[in-house]
């Protein structure tokens, strides 16, 4: 009688788009969230700056907003020079932000909550550093891996350890933001499961008793809230700190 | 009634008479003054603005009297206010000059900074762990890669944490 706090986070193949040898590749739900997102943040944006006022709407200061919160970030991680990448943390950040709110939404899917996404972007952010690096510094970018000031006796085992650092940081930075979105949306989950047993189980005792897990779901969504928006954040400054080991690769 | 104001600033008959007519409307001016004119400028209106030859007639002594206790209020209000903006600016501006700025604005609650610290840790053991196996199954050095990798990962994992945390300073900004 549990409720599987597992199932919302099932794949369900809508329509198949093509076949690949023996793979059907098909459009998934997590692939319609995710271009639901998209849409989603477009509209908002295009419709925000249309009007281009001097003294903006709330839709335009809520663009405005975001722009300067990410404008704000890049400058203060990666410098002026890391402007460059505005566009790529923008958006970055905003569909990881908007994917994380509408997976708030009940009955929605969490397309975060899946590793597969958050690595795809960590490693988008991961080739990102190393393709800019070697393109802009060229092996010069490898002084990444040579602290300064280090005795030459032991300077093969911090090498060995800095370039474990930097191979590590892909991992790190995709699974904070996934098994953050995964263990909130199973503590939510697991919490209204509570009532139902509560409620089947006890009759009218148990409805009653079932306040209180809803009121820690309240409390949790609230946290949840917290952490959509704060993940995003996460993830966006990360990439901010390793595009500017990119842009600024030592001596 | 600024034009008032430049006028009787040349005449100092029409001067008298202009403060002797402000006494007597003081009921028409809210209590706080202050409330008019820009913020931070709370200071400006006093006394001294609307007397500036110095002039010491009866009725200015009166208002001076009764005014007395406004300006250095107003003043106690404008240097604390400037103090705590002082202190804002450095708390804002501290980050960025000492070594380890931006990782801290990261870590904004407990939850996420102890997820960040043990994700930085595992991610590290992993790749060594990876790493060492692949190698050994590459180049069959049986238990060695293994061994020496997830070691090395393990140390990988520990400074991860440390440049995390904020306890090493951070490589780009030690050559700066």
């Amino acid at each position: 009688m549990a409720v599987d706090p597992i199932h919302q986070f099932q794949i369900v193949n809508l329509f198949p788009i093509v076949k690949i040898g023996n793979t059907e590749i098909a459009f998934t739900n997590s692939a319609a969230f995710m271009l639901t997102a998209v849409a989603a943040l477009t509209v908002f944006l295009v419709t925000a700056t249309a009007g281009r006022s001097l003294v903006p709407s709330r839709l335009q200061s809520a663009a405005e907003l975001s722009y300067e919160f990410v404008a704000s970030t890049v400058r203060s991680t990666a410098g002026a020079e890391g402007m460059r990448f505005f566009p790529f943390v923008f958006s970055l950040f905003m569909f990881i932000l908007t994917v994380n709110v509408i997976g708030l939404i009940p009955y929605t899917f969490t397309v975060t909550s899946h590793i597969i996404v958050t690595a795809a972007l960590a490693i988008t952010v991961f080739l990102t550093v190393l393709g800019y690096g070697l393109w802009r510094h060229g092996f010069h970018f490898f002084n990444l891996f040579v602290p300064k000031g280090v005795p030459i006796y032991i300077l093969p085992l911090i090498v060995a350890i800095e370039i474990l650092s930097f191979l590590s940081r892909p991992i790190s930075h995709s699974v904070r933001l996934f098994a953050n979105m995964l263990a909130g949306h199973i503590t939510l989950q697991v919490f209204a499961s509570f009532i139902i047993l509560l409620g089947t189980g006890l009759g009218i005792a148990g409805w009653v008793g079932g306040a209180l897990p809803l009121l820690m779901i309240i409390i949790l969504y609230a946290l949840e809230t917290l952490v959509a928006f704060l993940q995003a954040y996460v993830f966006a400054i990360l990439t901010c700190i390793y595009l500017n080991d990119a842009i600024h690769p030592g001596h | 009634m600024h034009a008032k104001k430049t006028c009787a600033a040349e005449n100092p008959a029409l001067f008298a008479l202009n403060q002797t007519f402000m006494l007597q409307l003081r009921f028409l001016d809210s209590k706080k003054r202050d409330k008019y004119g820009p913020r931070g400028f709370q200071v400006g209106w006093t006394g001294e603005t609307r007397n500036p030859r110095g002039s010491k007639s009866m009725v200015d002594g009166a208002r001076d009297t009764d005014n007395r206790s406004e300006p250095p209020d107003d003043a106690a209000a404008l240097s604390a206010r400037l103090q705590r903006l002082g202190k804002r600016l450095a708390q804002a501006n501290r980050p960025s000059e000492n070594g380890f700025g931006p990782r801290q604005t990261v870590d904004t609650s407990a939850i996420a900074r102890g997820f960040r610290l043990s994700t930085e840790l595992v991610g590290g053991v992993l790749v060594g762990a990876a790493i060492g196996w692949l190698l050994d199954r590459w180049l069959g050095t049986s238990p060695w890669g293994l061994t020496v990798f997830l070691l090395l990962g393990f140390a990988a994992g520990v400074l991860n944490v440390m440049r995390a945390a904020g306890v090493v300073r951070d490589r780009q900004l030690n050559d700066e």
